[in-house]
């Protein structure tokens, strides 16, 4: 029941950490306007390339931006139908400004600037599958601090890990950043139940990390991550352990 | 964008000056010791324009690629039985065709039927029969699609494919999960999508007695809201 829990806990920070990421997006307060420059742009019936035709609006026609999902966007008429516009013609309109329409996308300057990063990874943790989340704030642009909760499940023993790092990045400016980190946490493990006689524990830990992020496109960044742990434990010596992660994260 | 902005306003101030000119050549005497519209020496405006400037605001624009759920259904549990099962999830769609779904799973199992048919054995306790998964999935719309109810009614569809890892908790352990499942998303309005699905749970087991490869059949159909 406390790993039922305990996993029910997991998924709501992830939920609020989703919904919190969509509250930071401002909703416009008034619908966009566009002007069309193409011949004419196309209205498909649904967001997919698929989807009939229904509609096309003309050469200096001017329509609302409703809404975008994936690279589709749902347009209004001055008449009143609605369809959805591939990225590709949208991005052959104007602004009411005259300016040509730019998609709301992040750049390679965007994650060079970011302060935000969410993401999941999987890895090894001696043999173990591990899963988790992390959490990164970046307060100057060399450094980070990062919280991350993962779990591994092996054989022998399941383990929450919980971690609090400091990263340091040398080259911020990049589009592959390497980085090394520091950080402590807590390791706990709970044996098998095959295993008897087998006590819960947990234990403090003292980590070493390096890893290097790379930007993929938009707001996407893929992570790779190596980190040593040293476990605090109550018995004569200190385990060591070493983890592998690979994980895809959204900055914002 | 200045130059551009008072390229208009020079535009539409022409006539009207030349206008003013007419008119004020017109009273040229009673006009005297005014100042001259047109000597760019001049030190009043030209001409006060009356334009409304309009508010030139970065594009924003509502996105809507995140759908979050709750959906019900029927778990069969490999050697438990089936049991119903609720859930909720979150998915992320990057593209038409691809989206990420994060998903949590709760359910109790049954007896099985060594349980029953032994009568008082116990293989697992209450606690343990309790079933809690969670995954990441990667999903690809493979047949997007409409529907047609009546003849008048379409409406947006996708038959998709999702595979993904997670981790089970169940007979008091956590497990490696794979995850395997297809499902059908209907759409009957921009924002709500009704889905109805079948996924498999493979995990490894021991609890009765060997270890195995489990398949925990999921059938389920739920709501979801796009933000």
């Amino acid at each position: 029941m406390q790993a039922a829990v305990r996993h029910a806990f997991l998924f709501a920070c992830a939920l609020v950490a989703v919904l919190g990421l969509l509250a930071t997006r401002a909703h416009a307060a008034e619908p966009a306007r566009v002007t069309v420059v193409d011949p004419f742009v196309e209205l498909h019936s649904g967001a997919g390339r698929g989807y009939p035709v229904l509609e096309v609006v003309e050469h200096g026609s001017e329509v609302e931006v409703i809404e975008q999902r994936t690279t589709w966007y749902r347009l209004r008429t001055k008449r009143g139908s609605e369809g959805w516009a591939a990225r590709e013609q949208m991005l052959r309109t104007l602004t009411p400004a005259g300016e040509t329409f730019r998609e709301d996308v992040e750049t390679l300057d965007d994650f060079q600037a970011h302060r935000w990063e969410m993401g999941a990874w999987l890895g090894d943790y001696e043999g173990s599958a591990l899963m988790g989340l992390y959490g990164a704030w970046r307060f100057v642009p060399t450094l980070t601090a990062e919280l991350s909760a993962q779990q591994a499940v092996g054989r022998a023993a399941d383990s929450l890990v919980v971690d609090v790092s400091l990263a340091g990045h040398p080259f911020p400016g990049s589009r592959y950043a390497p980085y090394v980190a520091v950080g402590t946490g807590l390791v706990q493990t709970e044996p098998s139940t095959v295993l008897v006689g087998a006590n819960r524990r947990e234990d403090q830990t003292l980590s070493v990390a390096g890893g290097l992020q790379a930007w993929v496109s938009r707001a996407f960044v893929l992570r790779l991550e190596y980190r040593h742990y040293v476990l605090l434990t109550s018995r004569e010596e200190h385990e060591n352990l070493d983890t592998w992660k690979a994980g895809l994260a959204v900055f914002f | 964008m200045e130059s551009r902005t008072r390229r208009i306003f020079l535009s539409l101030a022409r006539p009207f000056a030349a206008a003013l000119l007419v008119a004020a050549t017109g009273h040229a005497v009673a006009a005297e010791g005014t100042v001259d519209p047109l000597d760019p020496m001049s030190e009043e405006p030209l001409i006060e324009p009356e334009v409304e400037r309009r508010e030139v605001k970065e594009v924003n624009i509502d996105t809507e690629n995140i759908e979050v759920g709750v959906s019900a259904g029927v778990l069969s549990i490999e050697d438990f039985g089936s049991s119903g099962v609720v859930g909720a999830s979150v998915a992320w769609h990057f593209t038409e065709d691809l989206f990420l779904q994060a998903n949590f799973a709760s359910s109790k199992a049954g007896l099985s039927s060594y349980e029953v048919l032994s009568g008082s054995a116990r293989l697992l306790s209450d606690s343990e029969r309790e079933y809690t998964a969670y995954d990441l999935s990667v999903g690809y719309n493979l047949f997007p699609g409409e529907a047609f109810i009546g003849r008048g009614r379409a409406y947006n569809t996708a038959f998709y494919v999702l595979a993904g890892i997670g981790s089970t908790n169940f007979g008091g352990d956590d497990r490696f999960t794979l995850n395997l499942g297809v499902g059908y998303r209907l759409l009957p309005t921009d924002w709500l999508a009704w889905h109805i699905g079948f996924r498999d749970h493979v995990f490894s087991s021991d609890i009765t007695g060997q270890e195995k490869n489990t398949h925990n059949m999921e059938l389920q159909t739920g709501i979801t809201t796009f933000f």
